[in-house]
């Protein structure tokens, strides 16, 4: 299924893990930590996204689909 | 690796200033702006930790006056090339080092089917390496505390993410150029090539953390197995073989090309 909405929530530890298994979806940005892009097709993502979530530490990865 | 530096005026050739171009096998880079004497001071630096590395340089060369006929040979002419390939590309590396250590298909199945022993005990095997082990040795645990001493909770809990992802991508049991070029990446971070550029792990405490999974890996499996011996020795097997193998890799980028 395809994922239509994500968000980061909690305490992420900023490993940018989640950069780099979806650098299309997520941008670092120092200080904040990571970000969802803006004006993206979030359901292009899906599989990067899912996989980004399972590797998360801290699980902030959060999505609806 | 070749370093060549040359002096480039800028100024007519009135001037002391000059820049360093250090050419190496990857490239070429100006290094930085300095002083003539600086340069010489560094050079002799750079001089001296070489002819320290290589004593064998201060000798002088003299021609043995006869030609090396070793590569005539066609076994040896075979070994060079075997030594030259496999420096030169990962994956013939890989199947060359798969072969001397019997590393088959029937080893991927056994890794293949200890995941289903592994993957529901990962997140305790990594707690232990991490939150026991590594943070309570006198040595390892220097990585991971803040400018106070104190453990960096924050910070293990990222390099046991990372860990995690590569167990992960070794049990996925993909032997290709991207999982080889992965593990020699891995490696590569522990020294100053990429990443950080203080930062350098001693080959020894690698072994030593390579060690200590291994057989705490190899005690959980037997614990696992206890009541199936043959099982137990294709899986450990299986693991013994690839843990050389992405040893030998890991360190690709620890020692010169002809260690
Ligand atoms: C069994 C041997 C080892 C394995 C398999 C291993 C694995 C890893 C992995 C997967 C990464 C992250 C690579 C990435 O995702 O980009 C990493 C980075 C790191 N490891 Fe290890 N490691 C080992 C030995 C050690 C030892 C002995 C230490 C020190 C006690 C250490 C300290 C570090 C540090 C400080 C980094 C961060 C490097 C950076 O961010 O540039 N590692 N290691």
């Amino acid at each position: 299924m395809k994922i239509n909405a994500v968000w980061f929530e909690g305490d992420c530890v900023k490993c940018a893990m989640c950069i780099e298994e979806a650098s299309g979806a997520f941008d670092f940005v120092v200080e904040a930590g990571p970000q969802v892009k803006p004006d993206i097709d979030i359901t292009s993502f899906t599989e990067e996204i899912k996989r980004a979530a399972g590797l998360c530490p801290t699980q902030c990865i959060k999505y609806n689909q | 690796m070749l370093i060549v530096y040359t002096i480039s005026d800028s100024n007519n050739g009135l001037t002391l200033q000059g820049k360093a171009i250090v050419k190496t096998e990857y490239g070429t880079g100006i290094i930085s702006n300095f002083l003539k004497e600086e340069y010489q001071s560094m050079n002799s630096a750079m001089a001296n930790a070489y002819m320290k590395t290589f004593p064998m340089e201060a000798e002088k060369k003299v021609s043995a006056g006869k030609r090396n006929p070793v590569l005539d040979i066609p076994e040896f002419n075979n070994t060079w090339n075997i030594y030259r390939e496999t420096s030169l590309d990962i994956m013939k590396r890989y199947e060359y080092m798969a072969q001397c250590v019997d590393f088959t298909d029937k080893d991927t199945e056994a890794i293949r089917e200890s995941k289903d022993i592994l993957a529901p005990h990962l997140e305790a095997i990594l707690d232990h390496i991490y939150w026991e082990k590594l943070i309570n040795d006198p040595w390892l645990s220097k990585w991971f505390r803040d400018e106070t001493g104190k453990i960096s909770k924050e910070y293990v809990t990222i390099r046991r993410a990372r860990q995690r992802r590569f167990i992960l991508k070794i049990l996925e049991c993909k032997w290709d150029e991207e999982f080889w070029n992965f593990v020699r990446w891995v490696g590569a971070v522990h020294v100053p090539i990429f990443g950080f550029e203080d930062l350098y792990i001693p080959v020894r405490l690698n072994l030593a953390l390579w060690g200590y999974i291994h057989q705490y890996l190899f005690n959980f499996l037997a614990e696992q197995l206890k009541d199936d011996p043959e099982k137990l020795r294709r899986i450990t097997s299986a693991w013994t073989k690839l843990f050389w193998l992405i040893i030998d890799v890991y360190h690709i980028d620890y020692f010169a090309p002809w260690m």
